[in-house]
């Protein structure tokens, strides 16, 4: 944590090697928490490039507060949805599966459930976009429930709450089909 | 009895660590059952989505453009640019990915620009945060080197009065920069004609409150409408109330959905394309107060609603097009 924060703070100074470290550790991460979000491939990548230029015009007023930079990244990367979201409201998107489905094998924690990895990544889209975020910002982008309620603006009891009705969401969108 | 979103939290935390599910469930007894279907579930997601990755060679021209950018922020500041191994191994990377790109036919992505002529001079504020802010707002009096702007907010409007210096500087739309006399005949002209106009400064806040622009600059009036033709150096422009013939320029400046900045021959070619939805235009403007006519500076299209195959093809063969011209850039660098 305290090597992550001396990187930001060489980034804030503008050491550029400072911020492609920074670009490099969470670039794939932020494109995922996009792409499970939006569906949309094309779109994705957009968004993805736009929270890092934004990232780099904003990276002065960022103050470390003892969070993982990534959520603040997290964080910029939910607007550009939201904003996304709010333009294409009546844009009818590909469907997840259409978009990520393939390539994967699956895993023996699938298969306990009974279900393929197309199953659980369809089971995905299915929930409340809410929902959604919690799910992929705690167990596809490995934040802490501190972390996730730090990229959510919420609070630490909110997002547990959300959590379990997300998970519970899940296994019932899974259990439909 | 412990509430079932901390249970299941303190599960899936002591599974992420290793313990087994057994162990966990024996902690909760009353609340097993539940647990039991739920906790499968977050290492299924973990593996479900550990193989989504952004495609090689969108990876490769996105870091190109990022360190493009990177690289001018440093020349703002006067410093080095990036790692010279970071850009010689990336530089590497894209004229290979974009080869086999164009070989096997895929679509480069490339980024979006937003260029309205406003938010280009709030960027760069943004940019210069400190220790200076940017004061945006309706212009209610120019006097005594003191400009005034009305400004709102959610608890309605206030007045902010900024000095100007002699070292502020000014610019006006279409025109660049201006000397403070013309700036300020531009705006005692337009007070004069009871027009409204907005400025936007970046100025510095002193401890006794006085507030001193560094620069301030007018902002382009915007007319939103859609395009109804495209042609002669000219754009017309049904907005709600009426039909607006628009000159263009050779400094006129054009952006699509999806492409950022493009040339005036991409852009008549976009609208040769275009559906009803994609014909929304907003457009940055400059209006000739002696013969009224309206020259564009900066044209902006507003995204569709929908996906239009026609304009779909366009942008893919616009952004073919861009490959090539990477790829041949790259081979006269060799």
């Amino acid at each position: 944590m305290q090597n992550e924060k001396n990187v930001v703070e060489q980034a804030k100074k503008g050491e550029q090697s400072a911020f492609a470290q920074i670009y490099e550790e969470n670039f794939d991460r932020i494109y995922r928490y996009i792409i499970v979000r939006i569906r949309n491939q094309a779109e994705a990548e957009d968004l993805t490039e736009q929270v890092f230029l934004k990232a780099l015009e904003s990276i002065r007023s960022y103050k470390w507060k003892g969070t993982p930079f990534s959520a603040w990244l997290y964080r910029i990367a939910h607007n550009q949805v939201v904003d996304w979201q709010r333009k294409m409201s009546k844009r009818q998107n590909l469907p997840l599966s259409d978009v990520i489905v393939g390539g994967g094998v699956d895993t023996a924690s699938v298969a306990e459930l009974n279900l393929t990895m197309d199953d659980l990544r369809i089971a995905i889209t299915k929930i409340t976009d809410l929902q959604r975020q919690v799910i992929v910002l705690r167990f596809t982008s490995g934040l802490s429930i501190a972390e996730t309620a730090k990229s959510l603006g919420k609070s630490d009891g909110a997002v547990k709450a959300l959590q379990h009705s997300a998970l519970v969401a899940l296994r019932k969108a899974m259990s439909g089909r | 009895m412990a509430k079932i979103e901390d249970a299941l939290n303190d599960c899936i935390e002591r599974m992420a660590a290793g313990e087994r599910l057994e162990n966990c469930l024996a902690s909760y007894p009353d609340l097993a059952e539940e647990l039991k279907s739920l906790l499968p579930l977050p290492r299924a997601v973990t593996e479900a989505t550990s193989d989504i990755k952004p495609r090689p060679e969108f990876r490769a021209v996105a870091r190109y453009r990022f360190q493009s950018a990177l690289a001018g922020k440093g020349k703002e500041k006067e410093k080095i640019g990036v790692a010279p191994h970071w850009r010689r191994k990336m530089k590497k990377t894209l004229f290979i990915l974009a080869t086999v790109a164009l070989t096997v036919g895929l679509v480069l992505g490339l980024t979006t620009t937003v260029f309205a002529q406003e938010g280009e001079l709030i960027g760069e504020l943004a940019k210069n945060a400190k220790p200076y802010r940017g004061y945006a707002g309706k212009i209610t009096s120019l006097e005594d080197a003191v400009l005034t702007l009305e400004r709102r907010g959610k608890e309605g409007g206030w007045t902010v009065d900024i000095d100007l210096t002699e070292e502020t500087k000014y610019r006006l739309p279409g025109a660049g920069e201006v000397t403070a006399q013309e700036f300020e005949t531009y705006v005692t002209d337009a007070l004069a004609a009871e027009r409204t106009i907005r400025a936007v400064t970046k100025a510095g806040k002193a401890e006794d409150g006085t507030i001193t622009a560094e620069a301030a600059r007018i902002i382009p009036k915007l007319v939103a409408g859609k395009v109804t033709s495209v042609a002669d150096a000219e754009l017309i422009l049904e907005t709600k109330d009426s039909a607006v013939a628009i000159a263009l320029t050779e400094e006129t400046r054009y952006g699509i959905p999806g492409q950022g900045q493009v040339t005036a021959t991409e852009f008549t070619e976009y609208f040769d394309e275009a559906t009803a939805d994609d014909k929304v235009v907003k457009t940055a403007v400059r209006v000739n107060e002696e013969d009224g006519t309206v020259t564009a500076l900066g044209i902006k299209v507003l995204r569709a609603n929908g996906p239009k195959k026609k304009v779909m093809r366009f942008i893919q063969r616009l952004r073919n097009r861009r490959v090539n011209r990477i790829v041949d850039g790259m081979g006269e660098a060799k």
